[in-house]
């Protein structure tokens, strides 16, 4: 009885809604554009357009996602083709050089008030330490677009070293960089391996030279040169790093000396990270500098393969410095690679605000278990990858929950999802459970132990250590027709410098040449630009 | 066949070797990719792997051929193949046909072939074949990967000068039986020219199956996408690095699928592989054809 | 000539699909090139952005390592173009003298093999193969007393690297042609010489040889076309910074010149000053062929 009268009310109900209801069964329609990741994995019948987050828009917002614009790889390609054909969608994703054609063809809508008006509280909060990253959106003062944000910790490039084979050796730990040079070619003259056999290599260095895994960014960084980057000088100028001759030659000449001394690999020249990684997972290189996540990848990978299990073989040495100046390590981090942009034209501007609301409050702290595992990340899938609005982080809450379960301080139920589920790893790991991903988050994880690249990366960012790349701008004149010869001019004297085939001094040569070559006015166009942000 | 003499057996002795070499040679990547394919991750990783597979695994095979959208795209490329490779078969024929004869037998000969000649000299460029392909209707379509490049001016000379070898008193004689050219193409000139015709499918075959460009500009889809087009976006993931955020770079970073990636290969590669050895027959056959006609 | 056209009609007919599809897919997207002389920028399209007249030429041309580049990709070009007709052709020869069928299917089933490989895939391979410590090749060479080869690492030697690893790469397949040929030859020729006391070497050289000059000729000349791309995705793949003096060609000169941040009118300069090169010298061998031997290949 009591069922029936229920159904009848529910039954009223529905016929008094139906105008609204109708209403709400027609979703407002957006179109957008964005690079999909064809190795993405979905739940069975689910797709980039079609998932948890594409129902929760709907639900939530009332708009259905058109996906007109997509493609993997290629995606910046067929954008600059879309935009010659002049029909954008609502909103995209773009990258630096899509972003500015798009600006140069007028075809993008102020967000400067909407954002203001429309993001959540939240939301700006959690975008407020990102400055940084927001100046390359801004146009000529108006915010123009929404970007990825990135802390510069993260991008910058820290010292690994073997510290088994430093302890093998009767080494301490290097505290400066002579000593860190000391070490990295005794690791490939005495044997440290002890299987008598000379098949060891001090720095294990990537043919393209830069990157985040094998790079020599943080090598130069240590004799306070910042090459590849854009910094302001006392005067508030900006100076190119490379060109500084004085801490590029200390540098080059440690580089030439560990080369000469087969600390590097004489094949390094034609090994790219897949192969330079091999050297690292097989224990055959000593030290490396990278961003901070490379505990992860080659050196998880050593950790699976070693029969002996030894965790602790990989050490992450706070930045060192050839003199008694504190290093400073450079970092591209904080300038982003995508933005999020409106179409002039579009009708339901303030629907992207709302999706980055949205994303927020599924990032949050407080975010249900139920949801985190639908919308976050769960054991077989990462929902998070989903979503138009997806990339835009926050800072991370994880370091400073992790130190404060080990030091007892906080309690496991009032830690994020996130955060409980690592420290279900760590305990694992702890004991003696060594599957891949658990010795992946026991290391990335421990943000308070020292010697893990996750805690040096937060004792860095707090130190404020850190040479921010100020290059957030768009691409100068010149730059765009001189830049790549001047790379190419760079990476070839420094490859001829380190193999020991020119002198150290040629550097000053290749300056003069830089200048010549444009590099004078590449200075020019940035200053002038950078006075106009500033 | 004779009895060969001291000389011609020396020279046997050292082709053979040569030939064996070749076939080392030729055989030692695909061994190591397939070692790798059925390797474990880990070892791949340093570097332990060279021909034969340590600690053997078929995980990633079992995981590709989970994995929906490989075996989506490997039906897609199959339709392409089913579509494309007829319809240039076709075109180079028909082409071909009227431009081997001679200039006093089809009016502007000349201007034809340069026609067809200046298309494999010159090209537009993305832009303009991206914007001539939309306004024309074929973008996200299955056609923009067949009709763009339906007509093959290179494989139609090819196939050209084939048909000129084959004798025109036999074409006279059809022509005074009353056959039509039309009669005269399909029933004298195709069955005189397989092995031709069985290199130019190879040809065609290998060329829709390996192809991976277009669908990523022209399609919208990875469902959409053929198999290659698919496998290239894997491949290529780990070296496009530039656009993605320092998440996602770590992400990336935990993935070493080199393993998946050759299993990939190893299961793209086979069918267009079996294609030879099927189309070889087809040489024999005109070998022996080719003692007919004589 | 109506009358002609009329009688001819079945065979214009015949062209007229292929005519129809070139035009709509080659013609018609062929009125890009001009952006080749323009300061072209998608955003405003080909009518509206500004002309440079040779601009484009004059940047190009005037980058300090251009004069390099073009050296580096004329002698791999080349190489290659010489090389991918000789090599082949030899091997169709030499496989013709198999007597077992069987052996003879397998080597030419074989030998195509590396076709399928890509170069991002051989790349990793031959730079374990080539390693002038660990790889098996300088460990042979070393059998013989002989110093190790840097074979992608040396300037002097990278050059000769690319051409004969795409030689070894592209042989199997581009022999296809030639066996496909060699089976065409009408087996009576060689029962007639063999009747008549001909060696096998006196066969190759008055039948089998003829016979393929065609198809020799043809191909050499549609080859010439390719005389400006030395390969891309080879170089791309195998080329580093110590090699760039020697191995730096067109293409991944274009490519690091940002193709990436659209500078779609230098490259579309680049792709022109390459087909007028490749037109010139297909016309001049075309007259030359013709005249000198009178094939009329095309």
């Amino acid at each position: 009885m009591k069922k029936s009268l229920s159904l009848l009310l529910a039954l009223l109900l529905c016929v008094l809604a139906l105008p609204a209801g109708a209403e709400e069964a027609e979703p407002i329609v957006i179109t957008v554009g964005m690079g999909v990741n064809s190795s993405e994995k979905y739940a069975p019948g689910e797709s980039f357009d079609n998932n948890a987050w594409t129902k929760l828009y709907e639900e939530r917002l009332g708009i259905k996602l058109d996906f007109v614009l997509t493609a993997d790889s290629q995606y910046s390609q067929k954008l600059a083709l879309t935009i010659a054909s002049g029909d954008m969608p609502d909103m995209w994703r773009t990258d630096k050089a899509n972003f500015a054609l798009a600006l140069e063809g007028d075809m993008l809508m102020d967000l400067t008030d909407l954002a203001e008006e429309y993001l959540s509280d939240q939301a700006k909060e959690e975008l407020e330490p990102f400055d940084a990253s927001f100046r390359a959106a801004t146009v000529g003062g108006r915010l123009m677009a929404i970007p990825y944000t990135g802390e510069a910790a993260y991008g910058a490039s820290y010292t690994f070293i073997r510290h088994d084979w430093l302890e093998a050796l009767g080494l301490e730990e290097p505290t400066n960089q002579q000593e860190m040079v000391d070490a990295m070619i005794a690791f490939a003259t005495q044997d440290p391996d002890g299987n008598g056999v000379d098949d060891t290599y001090g720095l294990a260095l990537v043919r393209e030279l830069w990157g985040a895994q094998y790079g020599l960014e943080g090598f130069f960084n240590a004799y306070h040169a910042y090459p590849n980057i854009w910094y302001e000088d006392e005067e508030g100028n900006l100076v190119y790093g490379t060109v500084q001759a004085e801490p590029m030659k200390a540098a080059l000449a440690d580089l030439q000396k560990l080369y000469a001394a087969g600390a590097i690999d004489p094949e390094f020249i034609v090994k790219d990270s897949a192969k330079v990684g091999e050297s690292v997972a097989s224990l055959k290189s000593g030290a490396f500098y990278g961003m901070w996540w490379n505990m992860s990848s080659a050196i998880c990978q050593s950790f699976m393969n070693d029969p002996e299990k030894v965790p602790d073989r990989w050490w992450c040495l706070s930045p060192l410095s050839s003199d008694s100046q504190p290093a400073m390590l450079q970092s591209t981090g904080a300038i982003p690679s995508t933005f999020y942009v409106v179409n002039k034209n579009c009708e339901h501007p303030e629907k992207l605000f709302e999706m980055i609301n949205l994303w927020f409050e599924m990032m949050s702290v407080d975010v249900s278990p139920e949801d985190y595992a639908t919308y976050v990340v769960n054991e077989e899938y990462t929902p998070q990858n989903y979503p138009f609005v997806s990339q835009i982080w926050g800072k991370s809450v994880r370091p400073e929950q992790i130190r404060g379960l080990q030091d007892g301080t906080l309690a496991l139920e009032d830690c994020t999802s996130e955060v409980q589920s690592i420290w279900a790893n760590i305990q694992s790991f702890e004991s003696g459970d060594y599957s891949s991903s658990v010795y992946f988050d026991h290391y990335w994880n421990h943000a308070q132990l020292p010697h893990h690249s996750g805690y040096v990366a937060e004792e860095t960012d707090a130190a404020g250590a850190i040479v921010n790349d100020l290059n957030f701008g768009p691409t100068t004149e010149t730059e765009a027709a001189r830049g790549s010869t001047l790379d190419q001019l760079r990476d070839e004297i420094i490859v001829q410098i380190i193999t020991g085939e020119q002198p150290v001094d040629a550097f000053d040569e290749f300056i003069e040449n830089w200048y010549a070559l444009g590099g004078e006015d590449i200075v020019r166009e940035k200053n002038e630009w950078y006075a106009t942000v500033k | 066949m004779g009895k060969r003499t001291r000389g011609q057996q020396i020279f046997a002795v050292f082709n053979a070797l040569l030939m064996v070499l070749i076939i080392i040679t030729c055989l030692l990547p695909l061994i190591n990719v397939l070692a790798v394919s059925f390797s474990r991750q880990e070892a791949v990783a340093a570097g332990e792997v060279s021909l034969l597979p340590v600690g053997f695994t078929t995980v990633a095979y079992t995981t590709i051929l989970k994995d929906r959208l490989f075996l989506r795209t490997f039906g897609n490329s199959l339709l392409r193949l089913l579509a494309g490779v007829p319809i240039n078969l076709f075109l180079a024929i028909t082409a071909a046909y009227p431009l081997s004869k001679n200039g006093n037998r089809l009016a502007f000969r000349q201007g034809y072939v340069w026609f067809f000649v200046t298309t494999m000299l010159v090209g537009g460029g993305l832009i303009p074949t991206y914007l001539t392909i939309r306004a024309l209707g074929l973008l996200g379509s299955f056609w923009a990967l067949i009709l763009p490049g339906a007509v093959s001016a290179y494989n139609m000379i090819l196939l050209l000068n084939f048909f000129k070898t084959i004798p025109s008193e036999l074409e006279e004689a059809a022509l005074i039986d009353g056959a039509g050219h039309w009669r005269i193409l399909w029933g004298l000139y195709v069955p005189c020219s397989l092995p031709a015709i069985a290199t130019l499918t190879l040809f065609f075959v290998v060329g829709h199956w390996n192809e991976w460009f277009s669908a990523q500009i022209y399609l919208n889809r990875t469902e959409q996408y053929p198999l290659q087009s698919y496998l290239q976006v894997l491949l290529t993931q780990s070296k496009n690095t530039q656009n993605l955020s320092l998440k996602e770079l770590e992400e990336l970073a935990k993935v070493n699928n080199r393993t998946f990636n050759s299993a990939q290969i190893v299961l793209s590669t086979l069918p267009v592989l079996l294609v030879y050895p099927f189309l070889q027959r087809y040489f024999v056959t005109g070998l022996t054809l080719g003692s007919v006609k004589g | 000539m109506l009358k002609r056209l009329c009688r001819e009609r079945a065979l214009h007919l015949m062209l007229l699909p292929s005519i129809v599809l070139l035009f709509l897919f080659h013609y018609i997207p062929l009125g890009g090139i001009v952006i080749a002389f323009q300061d072209y920028s998608p955003v405003r399209g080909i009518l509206r952005s500004d002309w440079v007249g040779m601009g484009n030429f004059t940047y190009i041309f005037s980058l300090p390592t251009f004069p390099r580049v073009l050296r580096n990709t004329l002698l791999i070009a080349c190489g290659k173009v010489v090389l991918n007709i000789l090599v082949p052709v030899t091997f169709a020869l030499l496989l013709n003298e198999i007597r077992s069928a069987a052996f003879k299917r397998t080597i030419q089933t074989v030998a195509y093999l590396p076709h399928f490989l890509s170069w991002v895939i051989l790349g990793g391979i031959l730079t374990d193969v080539l390693s002038p410590s660990t790889g098996i090749v300088n460990r042979i060479l070393g059998l013989f007393g002989m110093e190790p080869v840097f074979f992608l690492g040396d300037a002097a030697i990278f050059p000769y690297t690319m051409i004969w690893t795409e030689i070894w790469k592209e042989m199997g397949f581009g022999a296809v042609i030639y066996l496909a040929t060699l089976t065409g030859i009408d087996p009576t020729y060689y029962e007639a010489a063999v009747v008549d006391g001909a060696t096998r070497w006196k066969q190759t050289v008055y039948i089998t040889l003829p016979c393929l000059a065609p198809t020799i000729v043809l191909l050499s000349m549609l080859a010439l076309g390719n005389v400006l791309n030395a390969g891309f995705d080879q170089v791309y793949n195998m080329y580093s910074i110590s090699v760039y003096s020697t191995g730096d060609i067109i293409d991944t000169f274009i490519y690091r010149l940002g193709l990436e941040d659209f500078q779609f009118s230098p490259s579309a300069a680049v792709g022109l000053f390459k087909s007028a090169i490749s037109t010139v010298l297909i016309i001049l061998s075309y007259k030359l062929a013709d005249i000198t031997t009178g094939y009329r290949i095309i």
